[in-house]
């Protein structure tokens, strides 16, 4: 790949003018002006090479900052600039990626199939297509990629750029789906606040009738005036325990006589008795 | 329905929604016999919209569906708000991310031959968990690789109503477009 054809031909040769593809890729432009200044400290250069995405992203910078026409590559220059940057690359101690190789043997085999006359064996459909167009067409997609990343990466982002608005929605209660229980949930709502009773130590006892009718009724005229009672709330935790076992009493009592049923929209959701209509 | 009431129910159900709203979703929330029309809601989203004319708030559709949220200039105060920093994302990452988005579906394979290095699993495990792209289906060919397309969460992360939204891809579309044509008239000459 180090030919050296730049210094054999004069920078005015352009390598279309040696062959003749029989797809020109490009009208003729002859006589770029090379910048002599092709050469880069190598401390720049290691910057420049961390910078890379790869070897496309390197042989595009090349490319522009030659200021050739990515359709109109003169391999062989091109070729020379991409070995020596690979060289500097080594000299530096870079982990030099295969992929740069690759890229240079592509290089070099585009520019030698430059240089050999075009066979005319070949049939018709099987023409033998200028070997820059497939290089030139993977780097302007690739050119193409680049430049809606940057756009991508500085469009506004949520939380960067834009920030989402959100409303709490109340769910209303009317939409959750209650459910009558079974007693192993009574039971066990039951059991709960027994044990809170027990573990609150100070309780004042009233003197009142234990009654389990009493309470029934209690319970259903209460009922009366609103559609539910909450469970937890009618098992006061005050009556003590002996009064908690009564109130729970009346509750099993009158869910067997089928005068109230108690419902839950789901596990561990509070529970509520309702009387039957 | 009067307009009125439509509209105070797309508000409510576009404000309270944690993803973008469809105007299916909104036609969803009705009763078979009060169904609005789909130009109806559209009317709503538009009114609505209007609404936010001067204020820091905006009504914006991301891919089918819409959403409010706070206007650009406002983000410097924002971002102080929030306690998560917005995070840095690669170069690679970004190359990557583009090549799914504007040539989905596509294979890692796909990728690599874009960019020209191979595709990082890092990368791909990153996009993945973000959940901005996932894998949809493999390709029909030996090893039968895996297809990657963008999420609609990709869309909704990066604020674009749709992939049409970034102006490189419109321009490149065009010019594109001009030398093929350019191809055609050279080659009937």
């Amino acid at each position: 790949m180090r030919c050296g054809v730049t210094s054999v031909l004069p920078h005015t040769v352009e390598l279309t003018d040696t062959v003749t593809p029989i797809n020109p890729v490009h009208g003729e432009q002859a006589g770029h002006a090379i910048p002599e200044d092709l050469f880069i400290p190598a401390e720049a250069l290691e910057i420049i090479t961390q910078d890379f995405q790869g070897p496309l992203d390197l042989l595009l910078y090349l490319i522009r900052k030659n200021r050739f026409d990515a359709l109109d590559i003169p391999v062989a220059q091109i070729a020379q600039q991409y070995a020596r940057y690979i060289e500097v690359m080594k000299t530096i101690q870079l982990e030099l990626a295969g992929e740069y190789l690759a890229m240079a043997a592509t290089l070099a085999q585009i520019k030698s199939r430059l240089l050999l006359p075009p066979q005319q064996t070949q049939d018709d459909d099987d023409q033998d297509i200028d070997p820059r167009l497939e290089l030139a067409l993977r780097l302007q997609e690739y050119e193409k990629i680049k430049m809606i990343s940057e756009q991508l990466d500085e469009h506004s982002r949520v939380g960067r750029d834009v920030f989402l608005v959100h409303a709490q929605s109340v769910a209303p209660k009317a939409t959750l789906r209650y459910e009558q229980v079974t007693l192993d949930v009574l039971i066990d709502a039951f059991e709960n606040i027994l044990m809170l009773a027990e573990s609150n130590v100070p309780i004042v006892f009233e003197r009142e009738s234990l009654n389990v009718k009493d309470k029934m009724k209690l319970i259903l005229d209460r009922l009366g005036n609103i559609t539910q009672l909450s469970f937890a709330e009618l098992l006061n935790r005050k009556e003590g325990k002996a009064g908690l076992i009564v109130t729970f009493l009346a509750i099993l009592e009158l869910i067997n006589t089928k005068r109230i049923y108690a419902v839950q929209a789901q596990q561990n959701e509070p529970i509520y008795l309702r009387r039957h209509e | 329905m009067d307009q009125q009431t439509l509209r105070n129910i797309v508000e409510a159900a576009v404000l309270t929604s944690e993803v973008p709203v469809t105007i299916n979703q909104i036609q969803s929330l009705f009763a078979q016999d009060e169904k609005p029309s789909v130009r109806d809601i559209r009317q709503a989203l538009e009114q609505l919209s209007d609404q936010c004319e001067g204020r820091a708030v905006e009504l914006k559709q991301i891919g089918q569906g819409y959403r409010y949220q706070s206007r650009e200039a406002y983000s410097a105060w924002l971002q102080k708000l929030s306690e998560i920093r917005p995070r840095r994302y690669s170069r690679a990452l970004m190359e990557t991310l583009s090549i799914i988005a504007f040539r989905q579906p596509v294979t890692r394979g796909d990728i690599e031959s874009v960019r020209g290095v191979s595709v990082s699993t890092e990368i791909m495990r990153t996009l993945l968990t973000n959940e901005w792209i996932e894998q949809a289906g493999y390709k029909e060919v030996p090893g039968r690789p895996a297809l990657f397309v963008t999420t609609a969460k990709f869309l909704e992360y990066f604020n674009l109503q749709s992939l049409q939204d970034l102006p490189a891809l419109d321009l490149l579309e065009r010019q594109a477009a001009k030398a093929a044509k350019e191809g055609e008239s050279s080659k009937s000459l």
